[in-house]
């Protein structure tokens, strides 16, 4: 099964594409990893929005778990009504599930792709769909610049371009993690990252992950580590723009309510559940002086910018 | 550091070890990247597999050497080069530590005149990529083909490098040797003529296929072959390089041609095999074309049909060529088939153990296939009937 939906579909459309773009291996794994990423691409932005808007409410949220946390159900309800779902914090795991396969995939059709042995050969004879003539293709150009794409990197480059790339693709990809004088105040660092687990979990994965697979790249084929370097440079932007549509939006909202405060409709219209909560609980007073958040800073940083206007 | 003792953070970490098992497991070392290697002199043979490499009597299956290298993780399944003593072998490379870019392949010169085989000398400074096309020693010289494109000639006594060629892409075949000419056949789609002394080339045609034949010198009609992934056998005219004729198989040759009494016989990986004239390419018979006689329901003489690719050159022995093959794919098992060399009669066939990559040899009145099975690396047929002969298990040590 996994041959047949994984591994025979990856060999396939790498051997087509090499077919069709000039028997260009380079090439054909670029348009590849663009092509997974597009797919991927809903996937990532809703759990990236998810991120940053769950963030954006931690005040409510802890709050809702300081008051009710005798009374799961009712904190549940809470939940619901800030818009909260403490599923959703797990979910920042799900891109990364998600492309678990294609990796797994691209590490052994690369593997039968760029194999240098008559039984890789043979394998990969047993994968082909009959519309492609690996006849015309042999043999695979493997090489690029200084690299055989079915090696590791001996210049140990690609693995740094892997780390690299990973760790700027997390920074731009999670939320700003809270300042520490923040959570100073309330059982410090741990006991903040223990309530936001989205948090908690990005800012290790912030770390490890390019640690981990740059230490893989340094044996994987390099074909892999390029893979790895394109996926990340795609995320970096995607991230950045996700940052500023997230940025104008909040522009947006904040316009709109300082608009309403004047008596005035402006014209900019935002959904309702796509709004942040502004107010905390009204009666968790005291929770709210001691946890401020990123949000309500950049909210009264915008508040001091327009009285400036 | 990073990971304190937060659930989520647990998740990620058991995530990221989940991720780090699969995609090393998925690298995959200890198993087999290959088939055996297996050569003969004639008399003993030679076997390559696995991390080690050896030496064994035909008539007695005794074990006359074994070398295997102090580094476990590197594996052999180039066939073995044995001449004088002197063995001639490269392996199949292995990374320098667990997250090393770097793959260090070698070449052995082995002393093999006892039985405790010692290495002469070691080259790792000349092959980047793996040693899969077996070594050929000529007059003191031998000749490596490497998995980087080179082919490198070396002092057999020394592994002093004599000269050095190199092609566009990997060479998988054994060259050929006839008159001070190499012929090396490269999956860069080119036969090249090469002049042993110097390395020089002389010519070079370019095919339509990759190859991993070794080229079959015909000096009775002044031809060389060249079976090519173009679907064809081509015969070269020895001096000019020029083509002369081809003969269309229906899919990939993989292997060289057996050439007998002035008839080569070759399969390809349809399992269909030929039997063509090796002066003017004229095929006598071809699997698939014997008349069929249906007599109350029952086919008396059902078409030659063997089952599974044929990856491994034929062995021709009086008047009988032995076809083994990778059997029909729903099983694990191959197929050793013999047939009468003169009509392409079916006389027997096997079911042997394993699929059979490896070019059967025929030493001492048996055929002997070489086969990753747990049934023994070695399993040798009578001649006549396909009776079982012997098997032969790696020693463990």
């Amino acid at each position: 099964m996994w041959d047949l939906l994984i591994i025979n579909p990856i060999t396939n459309a790498l051997l087509w594409l090499y077919a069709v773009l000039g028997n260009n291996f380079i090439l054909a794994l670029t348009v590849f990893t663009i092509f997974t990423r597009i797919i991927m691409l809903p996937l990532n932005l809703r759990q990236q929005r998810s991120m940053v808007k769950t963030q954006e409410i931690q005040p409510q949220i802890r709050a809702i778990q300081q008051k009710y946390k005798d009374n799961p159900q009712k904190m549940q309800e809470e939940f619901q009504r800030i818009g909260y779902n403490p599923a959703e914090s797990l979910s920042g795991c799900l891109p990364l599930l998600a492309t678990m396969p294609i990796l797994f995939g691209l590490f052994q059709v690369l593997r039968l792709v760029l194999g240098s042995t008559p039984q890789t050969l043979f394998e990969l004879t047993q994968r082909v769909y009959p519309g492609i003539d690996l006849t015309n293709l042999l043999p695979i150009d493997s090489t690029f610049l200084w690299l055989n794409l079915g090696q590791p990197d001996p210049l140990y480059i690609l693995p740094i371009l892997v780390f690299v790339t990973m760790f700027v693709q997390t920074k731009f990809t999670s939320p700003s993690a809270p300042k520490k004088d923040d959570s100073k105040n309330k059982g410090g660092k741990g006991k903040e990252q223990q309530d936001d687990p989205t948090a908690a979990m990005t800012q290790s994965m912030q770390y490890t992950m390019p640690i981990m697979f740059g230490f893989f790249s340094l044996s994987f084929q390099s074909g892999l580590s390029i893979y790895f370097v394109l996926s990340n440079l795609i995320g970096i932007a995607q991230g950045l723009y996700t940052r500023r549509v997230m940025a104008e939006e909040k522009e947006a909202l904040a316009r709109q309510k300082e608009l309403k405060a004047m008596g005035l409709n402006g014209g900019v219209s935002i959904p309702e559940a796509e709004m942040p909560v502004a107010d905390p609980m009204p009666d968790a007073n005291e929770t709210k002086n001691n946890t401020s958040t990123q949000g309500n800073k950049n909210q009264s940083k915008r508040k001091r910018r327009s009285a400036k206007r | 550091m990073f990971i304190g003792k937060r659930p989520y953070a647990r998740l990620t970490l058991l995530l990221l070890i989940l991720a780090t098992l699969a995609l090393t497991s998925c690298s995959g070392s200890a198993v087999p990247a290959n088939w055996p290697g297996l050569s003969t002199d004639g008399e003993n043979l030679y076997v390559a597999y696995g991390a080690g490499v050896l030496g064994i009597e035909a008539a007695t299956q005794d074990v006359l050497w074994s070398y295997r290298p102090e580094n476990a993780s590197l594996f052999f399944y180039a066939p073995p080069s044995v001449e004088n003593g002197r063995a001639i072998i490269g392996d199949f490379g292995a990374a320098q530590g667990l997250f090393s870019p770097q793959t260090v392949v070698s070449i052995y010169g082995l002393d093999v005149s006892d039985r405790n085989a010692q290495p002469i000398w070691t080259r790792n400074d000349l092959a980047k990529d793996r040693i899969v096309a077996g070594p050929l020693q000529v007059d003191g010289v031998a000749y490596v083909a490497t998995a980087d494109n080179l082919l490198l000639a070396l002092e057999v006594e020394t592994g002093e490098e004599l000269w050095r060629f190199a092609t566009e892409f990997s060479i998988w075949a054994t060259p050929t040797y006839y008159e001070e000419t190499l012929f090396v056949a490269s999956l860069d789609r080119h036969l090249y003529a090469i002049d042993a002394t110097d390395g020089s080339e002389k010519w070079a045609i370019e095919l339509s296929g990759a190859m991993s034949a070794e080229p079959v010198v015909n000096p009775e009609n002044n031809l060389v072959y060249a079976a090519s992934y173009d679907r064809e056998l081509h015969a070269i005219d020895i001096d000019s390089g020029n083509e002369v004729w081809a003969v269309q198989a229906t899919d990939w040759i993989w292997s060289a041609p057996a050439l007998a009494n002035g008839t080569l016989y070759f399969g390809d990986s349809s399992g269909n095999v030929f039997a063509v004239d090796a002066a003017d390419g004229e095929v006598l018979w071809e699997s698939g074309v014997h008349a069929m006689n249906t007599v109350a329901g029952v086919t008396q003489n059902p078409p030659l049909e063997i089952k599974g690719a044929i990856q491994a050159s034929p062995a021709v022995h009086n008047g009988m060529v032995y076809f083994a093959s990778l059997g029909n794919g729903a099983s694990e098992e191959g197929l050793l088939v013999a047939l009468d060399a003169a009509s392409g009669d079916e006389l027997w066939q096997v079911t042997t153990p394993a699929p059979l990559f490896a070019d059967p040899v025929i030493v001492d009145d048996v055929i002997v296939i070489a086969m990753q099975s747990e049934a023994g690396i070695l399993q040798a047929y009578e001649l006549e009937t396909g009776d079982l002969s012997w098997s032969f298990q790696a020693p463990e040590n």
